[in-house]
């Protein structure tokens, strides 16, 4: 079995692309001197740094001087709300910012934190599809507001939003205007110049890169507070030994993911619509979650009724496949998604839906066999439901604590 | 997360499924987690004779469900109102404590089943004793 496993499990982490870790690789041990040494060991390492930004800058149409390393998204996401709301603070600016109520928990939590230190949050609500209520930030935005920061894809549901329409209206109003591009590179073609996006953040192994690596772009000219310290890396703005090797295999992934997007994209798409109506023409009482066009090409949120999503993904498991339920990073806590509970899905449609996300390797070969494998599954986890039909989205939240004692 | 022993029972649970002819039945929510469990009993002369489950919730509440109906049967109904979910616990080995807490919904259902045997019994002797009285 264990050739035959079968990963649909993208949006946590992906594979490394052969060609990346090829390029890598003289960086652990041949070329490895710092890049900020003086020396030609040094300057070796600086240079395919150096490049590694620029095809990073050319991958979202930047100059390579606006894109700064970190450790991944989710620091570059911690990094811009703090730096950007505490640099605010001490040019005595406005104190307010606008997310949503969808966003990673890199920008959740974050925001949480500022709101404990005096900052005012507003979190925007989404339709059914997983998309920004555009009037209602129109509404929120006021003389106050520093930021808006909104992803430019949902990792649960693949919701692709009006990234355009929302840069717009930050623009028109001058706030800066923050996209959280996890998911979205390789998805989306960015020019974050023509586009008029302020700051953007992304990660390595999402597009088959290495993990641990990531970068926030920033336009030049904006105020951010340093994050890190101890080092004068990254234009002294983000202190930390360079992951020479990362950065050169994160610089290769974002080149070839933006270089194959259309024919990428086109074959995911294909393959994921395939997956859709294959399932739900096999399968009874079976929601998409999201918008059918407006989404990921690689994601595939599904709703299971009158079964939970965890049966699903362990049955799935021992038959070899992977998945995950509603995000990878809130299966192992009990709380229901916050994106499913924003986007108003049932609580019981939210706790039977599992993601599958696509990758280069996935086949459709693949998915008739994941598609089999449901079949069987989803019968028999229904016949141990005590949910019935037409309970479906609509569970009675069951009976009263029992009032006898012994 | 789950270990082999509770993934085994998950994969092949016991006693699944509605019971025909059963005389005690408990649906119990988890209103944290929205785990449904409901309980099915066939009780004789205060005694579980048969037990069986259907669940909405995870691996874990799956395979617990599958050991608790296993330790209802021939039991009395004095012992089941004292059901221990720890005793589920120890068969199963141990199980992940972030989520010990929803395995109260199975003990909720075992207390509602048998809250329903009751109010049948009640039912019955009312009946029995209308007919005897006019």
């Amino acid at each position: 079995m264990e050739n035959n496993k079968i990963y649909l499990d993208n949006a946590s982490t992906t594979m490394v692309n052969s060609e990346v870790l090829a390029e890598m690789m003289p960086f652990f041990n041949t070329v490895y001197g710092n890049p900020n040494s003086l020396h030609s060991f040094g300057r070796e390492a600086k240079a395919a740094v150096d490049n590694a930004r620029e095809r990073i800058a050319r991958g979202i149409g930047c100059k390579p001087d606006e894109i700064y390393f970190t450790s991944g998204a989710t620091e570059a996401n911690n990094w811009v709300l703090k730096g950007i709301a505490y640099a605010s603070r001490e040019a005595k600016k406005g104190n307010h910012i606008i997310t949503s109520k969808i966003e990673h928990a890199s920008i959740l939590e974050t925001c949480r934190e500022l709101e404990k230190d005096g900052f005012k949050v507003s979190y925007l609500d989404v339709d059914k599809y997983g998309f920004v209520r555009l009037d209602q930030l129109l509404h929120e935005i006021s003389a106050d507001t520093i930021l808006i920061s909104i992803m430019a894809a949902n990792n649960e549901v693949g919701t692709v939003q009006n990234i355009q329409a929302i840069t717009n209206i930050a623009n028109e109003k001058g706030v800066i205007f923050h996209t959280d591009a996890t998911q979205a590179i390789g998805a989306i073609n960015f020019n974050v110049k023509e586009m008029g996006i302020d700051a953007l953040s992304l990660s390595s192994h999402k597009i088959n890169g290495p993990k641990g690596v990531g970068a926030l772009y920033l336009k030049k000219g904006i105020n951010i507070k340093k994050f890190m310290l101890g080092g004068e890396q990254e234009k002294n703005m983000r202190a930390g030994t360079l992951n020479t090797p990362a950065i050169v295999g994160f610089g290769k992934a974002v080149e070839i993911a933006t270089r194959d997007i259309i024919a990428n994209s086109k074959k995911l798409r294909t393959l994921r619509d395939y997956f859709i109506r294959e399932v739900q023409s096999k399968i009874d009482y079976v929601y998409l979650n999201g918008h059918s066009v407006q989404r990921l090409p690689n994601n595939v949120s599904l709703a299971f009724g009158m079964v939970e999503g965890e049966s699903i993904l362990f049955m799935l498991d021992m038959a070899g496949i992977a998945v995950s339920t509603g995000s990878a990073c809130e299966s192992g806590s009990v709380e229901p998604s916050h994106v499913l509970k924003a986007m108003n899905i049932p609580q019981d449609l939210a706790q039977g839906t599992v993601r599958f996300s696509l990758g280069k390797t996935t086949t459709k070969e693949q998915l008739d066999y994941v598609v089999e494998q449901l079949v069987d599954i989803i019968k028999k986890l229904r016949h141990m439901s005590p949910i019935s039909k037409s309970q479906i989205g609509n569970v009675k939240k069951g009976d009263k604590k029992c009032i006898i004692k012994k | 997360m789950y270990n082999q022993k509770i993934m085994n029972i998950f994969k092949n649970p016991q006693n699944v499924g509605s019971l025909r002819g059963a005389n005690a039945i408990g649906y119990a929510t988890d209103f944290e987690c929205g785990d449904i469990v409901k309980i099915f009993l066939s009780i004789e002369d205060n005694i579980i004779k048969q037990a069986k489950f259907q669940a909405f919730g995870g691996a874990g509440i799956i395979a617990a469900s599958s050991v608790a109906t296993k330790l209802l049967k021939d039991i009395s109904i004095d012992e089941a109102l004292e059901f221990d979910i720890s005793s589920v616990v120890a068969e199963l080995g141990n199980f992940p404590e972030n989520k010990k807490y929803c395995l109260n919904v199975i003990k909720d259902a075992i207390s509602l089943a048998i809250e329903d045997y009751y109010k049948r019994q009640a039912r019955a002797a009312k009946k029995e004793a209308e007919r005897n009285g006019l």
